[in-house]
């Protein structure tokens, strides 16, 4: 009898490249038909933390990390010292006992003592390469395909030649042959490839980056900060193959202002960040309402304030970036929940940009952003780019006005280079031509003009996703990263209590859903479930859909919720 | 005939107060478009806020009235866009020296393809007459009345350091020679800085027209070598009785867009985007 799921969890100091493992070992994973979702924690250091990456593997759909671990790799005796008790009583501990001056101490386990570190001095490799050793041994303990994993170590070292993944595809080997060895039995009866359709190996921001360049993106910059870094990493490869400009500028505060210069010139345009990078950019996020520039913002969660902690996660930016920026003006913000909520909603909003002209905020978080999901390919069949009111060349009336009075509160636009279309964009309130204008009615209806647009943009949205049980009259809530926990706790209780509950999904947080929300909401007893501390989404609920939650969930210690941890917590409120 | 009305904005005539350097600096700022037969719709002005700012108003090419300090930034977004327009930024000293100091010499060290002109009037005159970072030292006003202890930002040397390929003084009283300037300033390939000396009648009393006109000197183009950059940084720090006017500096060398490879084909504002293929991307994570 074979296993179909399994908790693999590796741990290192920082500089022993745990980040590199923990793509290769989902991807062997995901090669192998498996669902994946990978999460890394680390302290903000460059060497010396303590790094780890966790890797939940299933036969059936998963969509966020459990504990405990089954198997527990750690390539040092702090990880022996720090995550022992996540192991499962029955798990397996490998280790290599010459290496390590902690003793294992747990009874209920079982220790595989792997010489890593004398396998790498046969080899004559360097010491770095006992990571591939130790996930050549844990495929073996786990009794999965060495080729597999092989396979994703040629992908990932294929770029740096022949040799290099020669020796680390020989460094995986000995340790996968040492445990056939000396650990013959494989865990709990072995985990073979299943069957199941081709799928990536993707995080958030890999899926950001995709939406944008299919939006046709042509310029993004972008000043480097967790969790949004690996943006800035994915289209540093890919800017040139797509004729993109990526510019690394001097702060955000520039970046925002470059991607609004490059906006108003015509470019789709984008700006990527977290909470501190997002503070700096707040005045040019206005200038962009204020002159009615499309512009697509990704503030890639961390939790607060100020530097707070660089490398965890959070959802308690989203009242901030509601709010960021002194009067009024109307933006679009979404949250998606996972990579391909990343790559549809990121091409939606370059889409959505146009058409309202103001800027669109996709709001993730460090836990969606840099963990590994098992994603089906992106149908691109239905997408289309569709640049609303943009005016080409030969097509300006004569009497153009770019900030002309509509119903929808969009009106036609014009880039420099077009004949007969000469405006001036101006952060001073303006009349329809663009001039300033003090005149208290003109102002009243430029304000009008710009929030209008929330109203249009209500009007074509849905902005929820209802999931689970639609009849259900227990609701959980939730918005973002959380959706994963949230669908996976829903599994758990309808596989282990026959509790079949329903999952109101908040995508878009403005346009707020009002009556959507209402419509689910009403009447039912309501699960409030967020990682923040004051339940921001359950305030936007209460403003717009004057509901309150019955009960409210919250965890704001810097990491993303288990879906064992959620299970748990609901179970008891119900 | 050169014809600078075209660049006039119908049925307008700007604010400034009467006998504000602005004027002359206006002026010539469309007698230089007016050289160059410039099409208004070729153009795109960046302006920061400010009196200086508050040119764009009253001229007819494509503009982003943006924010203090930003004009910068937002300007080398324009042309990185769309290489194919002529970027200007009109902003002032408390703009540009102060608040955007840091955005204009990374924009001086990419050289990107902009002509920055500063508005240099040594106040801030829309909130009625504060030092601002050119003001000198020692010089009192009604919020420092012991005077300005610091020293005051010297923007020549400071863009000429940074790598800037074109820099220049210019002053508003010497209309002919400061649009002459300005011309050169935009035809240069590269990032241009050009600091126009301009009189704020109404709160600076230290730098007034006739202080200018008593200290500024015309260099002599024959004489000075603007290709010398150890010449040009010596002249730039010439502070005090004599300030030279003219171009100080000019190098040609490569700019940002043509050294940076996704900007050496079609405008990015104008690349075909409907329909892109992501599948080799999705491939690679298969």
């Amino acid at each position: 009898m074979s296993n179909s799921e399994l908790n693999w969890k590796i741990g290192g100091e920082a500089g022993y490249g745990i980040m590199t493992v923990g793509e290769i070992f989902s991807k062997a994973f995901i090669k192998g038909g498996y669902y994946v979702v990978a999460h890394t924690e680390y302290p903000s250091l460059i060497r010396g933390g303590h790094n780890t990456f966790q890797v939940r593997i299933a036969a059936q759909q998963i969509r966020a990390p459990t504990q405990p671990v089954d198997v527990l790799v750690a390539l040092n005796a702090e990880t022996i010292t720090l995550d022992l008790d996540d192991l499962v009583p029955g798990g397996l501990l490998l280790y290599d006992a010459a290496n390590s001056d902690v003793a294992p101490a747990r009874e209920d386990i079982t220790l595989c003592d792997v010489p890593l570190a004398q396998l790498m001095a046969d080899l004559h490799l360097p010491k770095v390469a006992i990571n591939m050793a130790a996930m050549g041994a844990s495929v073996g303990l786990i009794g999965y395909e060495l080729s597999l994993l092989n396979a994703a170590i040629e992908d990932a070292f294929g770029g740096k030649g022949e040799k290099i993944v020669e020796q680390n595809v020989g460094a995986a080997k000995a340790g996968y042959e040492y445990v056939a060895r000396a650990y013959p039995e494989p865990y709990k009866g072995g985990l073979p490839p299943v069957e199941g359709p081709p799928r990536m190996t993707l995080t958030g921001n890999d899926a950001i980056c995709m939406g944008a360049l299919k939006a046709g993106m042509k310029f993004i910059a972008i000043y480097p900060m967790t969790p949004t870094h690996t943006i800035m990493t994915y289209m540093a490869a890919h800017a040139r193959e797509y004729g993109v400009a990526m510019i690394q500028p001097e702060d955000e505060i520039a970046g925002i202002n470059l991607a609004v210069g490059a906006s108003f010139a015509g470019a789709r345009s984008m700006v990527a960040t977290s909470g501190g990078g997002f503070s700096l950019m707040v005045e040019g996020l206005g200038l962009a309402g204020a002159t009615e520039n499309p512009l697509v913002v990704v503030e890639g969660q961390r939790p607060g304030p100020s530097t707070g902690l660089a490398t965890r996660t959070a959802q308690g930016d989203l009242r901030f970036c509601l709010h960021a920026s002194q009067g009024d003006f109307f933006r679009v913000v979404l949250a998606p929940g996972d990579p391909e909520e990343c790559f549809y909603e990121t091409f939606r909003a370059f889409n959505l940009a146009d058409a309202l002209q103001t800027p669109v905020l996709v709001l993730t978080d460090k836990h969606l952003a840099t963990s590994f999901f098992a994603t089906e390919p992106f149908n691109t069949d239905g997408l289309r780019v569709d640049r609303g009111l943009l005016l080409e060349e030969g097509k300006v009336p004569p009497d153009f006005k770019r900030y002309e009075t509509t119903p929808t509160g969009v009106s036609a636009r014009t880039v420099p280079g077009t004949e007969g279309g000469v405006f001036n964009a101006n952060s001073d309130e303006h009349d329809e031509s663009g001039y300033f204008s003090e005149d208290a009615p003109v102002v009243a209806t430029s304000v009008d003009k710009r929030c209008r647009k929330y109203f249009t943009a209500a009007a074509s949205l849905d902005g929820i996703k209802l999931h689970g049980n639609l009849s259900s009259s227990t609701v959980l809530v939730g918005w973002g990263s959380a959706k994963g926990a949230i669908l996976d706790a829903m599994d758990f209780l309808r596989a282990k209590d026959g509790f079949d509950l329903g999952f109101l999904q908040v995508l878009f947080m403005s346009p707020f859903p009002s009556q959507p929300v209402k419509e689910r909401l009403e009447g039912n007893q309501v699960i409030l479930i967020e990682n923040n501390r004051g339940a921001q989404l359950g305030s936007l609920i209460k403003e717009h859909a004057q509901i309150r939650p019955n009960h409210t969930i919250l965890r704001y210690d810097g990491r993303a919720f288990n879906a064992d941890e959620l299970y748990n917590r609901i179970k008891e409120v119900l | 005939m050169e014809d600078v009305h075209r660049y006039d904005v119908p049925g307008t005539w700007p604010t400034w107060c009467p006998g504000c350097g602005n004027f002359g600096i206006w002026n010539a700022m469309k007698s230089a478009y007016a050289s160059i037969d410039l099409a208004p719709h070729k153009t795109a002005i960046v302006c920061g806020i400010g009196c200086s700012g508050n040119l764009s108003y009253w001229i007819n090419t494509y503009v982003l009235h943006s924010l203090h300090g930003r004009s910068v930034p937002v300007a080398q977004g324009v042309k990185l866009a769309n290489r194919d327009l002529t970027v200007i930024v009109h902003a002032g000293d408390g703009d540009t020296y102060g608040e955007g100091l840091g955005h204009l010499l990374h924009a001086a060290r990419r050289n990107i393809d902009i002509t920055v002109f500063v508005h240099d009037n040594q106040v801030y005159g829309l909130t009625t007459g504060q030092p601002s970072p050119t003001s000198f030292k020692g010089t009192k006003w009604k919020v420092d009345p012991e005077g300005v202890v610091a020293s005051p930002v010297t923007p020549l040397p400071l863009a000429l350091l940074a790598g800037a390929t074109f820099v220049g003084r210019g002053f508003s009283g010497e209309n002919k020679h400061l649009s002459d300037l300005m011309t050169k300033a935009i035809q240069h390939k590269g990032f241009s800085l050009v600091d126009i000396g301009q009189p704020c009648v109404t709160f600076n009393h230290v730098n007034t027209w006739k202080w200018w006109n008593e200290h500024v000197y015309t260099l002599d183009e024959t004489e000075h070598d603007r290709s010398n950059f150890e010449l040009a940084l010596k002249k730039a720090q010439e502070a005090g009785d004599k300030l030279p006017i003219g171009v100080l500096y000019e190098a040609d060398k490569p700019t940002f867009d043509e050294e940076y490879s996704s900007l050496n084909a079609e405008p990015l504002s104008h690349a075909p985007i409907d329909d892109i293929d992501v599948d080799k991307l999705m491939a690679r994570h298969l």
